[in-house]
């Protein structure tokens, strides 16, 4: 018994690739849930030992320092993801400013 | 029982969302789809034909695939419903693997104290249809992984096929009360002796025990895991099951022993020709006058063109490589054939499933 099993030649989709590709985002789609399922279990938690109020994190608006903070992640990740396609060529410059990120 | 973690819990219950939708909207969309195509009436007409020989039933196959695959909803239906019969294995294994010390402390702290009740026989030849089969895309089949167990039961059973949605178990059913129903398809209540054909583990023989609290019940089966583990449940529980690895074909009971005979999901993971020749052991070992009630997917004959291509579809995609050949059989003729009467055939729940084929030995 080989215990292996082989992922099918087939396409579901139609095109390999676009199996390639639905494969890639369902397990993206599954790792986005963990994580919220993840958050939500901590703020539950925090929650109980009296540490945050949940409403209070919902209505919690960033100001300040931690607003351009957000908004810093927040294009790069825009900027890395919707540009990926137009990436050409990546060089010294372009990828040590993404060391100011996270 | 242990419980997983969040990463592994969580990532399994996605799964199990996921094939909810897969087997709901994008089921019910796919069969809107098919039903708008221009061929659906002739095809649907073609099927009330019953049966046909397996290259007539393979030619009609096609000829419906051909047209249900014409719908984007059941292209991605199929395209999720495979990718979540093999990430049940990728994500659980390591998921229980984080609970194997647990695990392996809660064993040896429960370890049956009687083993009376386990029989089993490493010389038992294994059928050259059984060897190597990795059923249900499950690495190593039956017996390849020592935590089958706790993956199943803390798992991928309660966080994804507890949902239903996956070959003939149709969506939102409860699976448990569909065992107890079909259970409930026995004439009788006073049976003193009960056998499991293919029994697996104790989920079967645990439901009879609730119907049948007085019969002595006997399970048999070749996987020496499955019946390890249903022997565990069962000294953990009472239930006072005994366990013997053996070929439903050639059992160890002496003719006229049992008053009755229960096989559930086995027909669908054997050839057709085994379970022609299982049918004749039960009816064997049967006292006069005692029942055989068989629960499986049902045949390509009871269902629609769409839910025959479904079924038709795990034989190549999901590791079931019977699960075809034994739609296209007569489960019903072969009891007949092995002397059955009173012979019946139903569907308990929508979409065939599960399907009952139940008779008695003359008295």
């Amino acid at each position: 018994m080989s215990r292996t099993v082989d992922r099918p030649e087939r396409s579901y989709l139609g095109q390999q690739e676009l199996d390639d590709v639905v494969r890639m985002n369902t397990e993206l789609m599954a790792e986005l849930w963990i994580l919220r399922d993840r958050v939500t279990v901590l703020e539950h938690l925090l929650e109980q030992k009296q540490l945050i109020d949940r409403k209070a994190l919902s209505e919690f608006v960033p100001e300040g320092e931690l607003a351009k903070e957000l908004e810093r992640e927040r294009n790069a990740l825009v900027a890395k993801v919707a540009g990926a396609p137009h990436q050409k060529h990546y060089d010294h410059a372009s990828l040590a400013k993404q060391a100011d990120v996270g | 029982m242990i419980t997983l973690k969040q990463r592994g819990r969580a990532g399994l219950q996605f799964l199990g969302s996921l094939q909810q939708f897969s087997s709901s909207e994008l089921r019910d969309q796919a069969e809107a789809d098919y039903a708008a195509q221009p061929e659906a009436p002739a095809l649907a007409a073609e099927w009330q034909a019953g049966d046909v020989r397996p290259h007539v039933w393979r030619e009609r196959l096609e000829r419906a695939r051909d047209v249900v695959e014409r719908s984007k909803a059941y292209r991605y239906n199929r395209f999720y419903q495979r990718f979540v019969a093999e990430q049940n294995f990728v994500r659980a294994i390591p998921a229980v693997e984080q609970r194997r010390k647990e695990w392996e402390a809660l064993v040896e702290a429960k370890k049956p104290k009687d083993e009376s009740r386990l029989k089993l026989d490493p010389q038992l030849p294994i059928p050259r249809w059984y060897e190597g089969v990795e059923w249900h895309l499950e690495p190593g089949g039956w017996d390849g992984y020592d935590l089958a167990m706790p993956m199943f039961m803390a798992g991928i059973g309660p966080h994804v096929f507890a949902l239903g949605g996956y070959a003939a178990v149709d969506v939102n059913c409860d699976i448990r009360s569909q065992r107890k129903n079909v259970l409930s398809q026995f004439r009788r209540r006073d049976f003193r002796r009960i056998y499991e054909a293919g029994c697996g583990g104790a989920t079967t023989l645990a439901v009879a025990r609730q119907l049948f609290p007085q019969a002595e019940l006997v399970g048999g089966d070749l996987s020496p895991a499955l019946l390890k583990n249903g022997h565990f449940v069962s000294e953990m529980m009472n239930l006072g099951i005994t366990f013997r690895q053996e070929d439903a074909t050639q059992v160890a009971e002496a003719d006229g022993s049992v008053d009755a005979v229960i096989s559930y999901a086995v027909h669908h993971e054997m050839p057709p020709a085994v379970s022609a020749a299982m049918i004749r052991e039960m009816f064997r070992i049967l006292a006069p006058g005692g029942e055989m009630v068989i629960s499986d997917p049902p045949p390509f004959r009871a269902v629609s063109p769409m839910q025959a291509v479904i079924l038709d579809w795990d034989t190549d995609n999901r590791a079931e490589p019977f699960f075809s050949a034994a739609a296209m059989a007569n489960l019903a003729q072969m009891m007949r054939d092995a002397g059955f009467v009173d012979v019946e055939e139903y569907a308990l729940e929508k979409r065939g499933y599960p399907w009952v084929t139940r008779g008695r030995k003359p008295a």
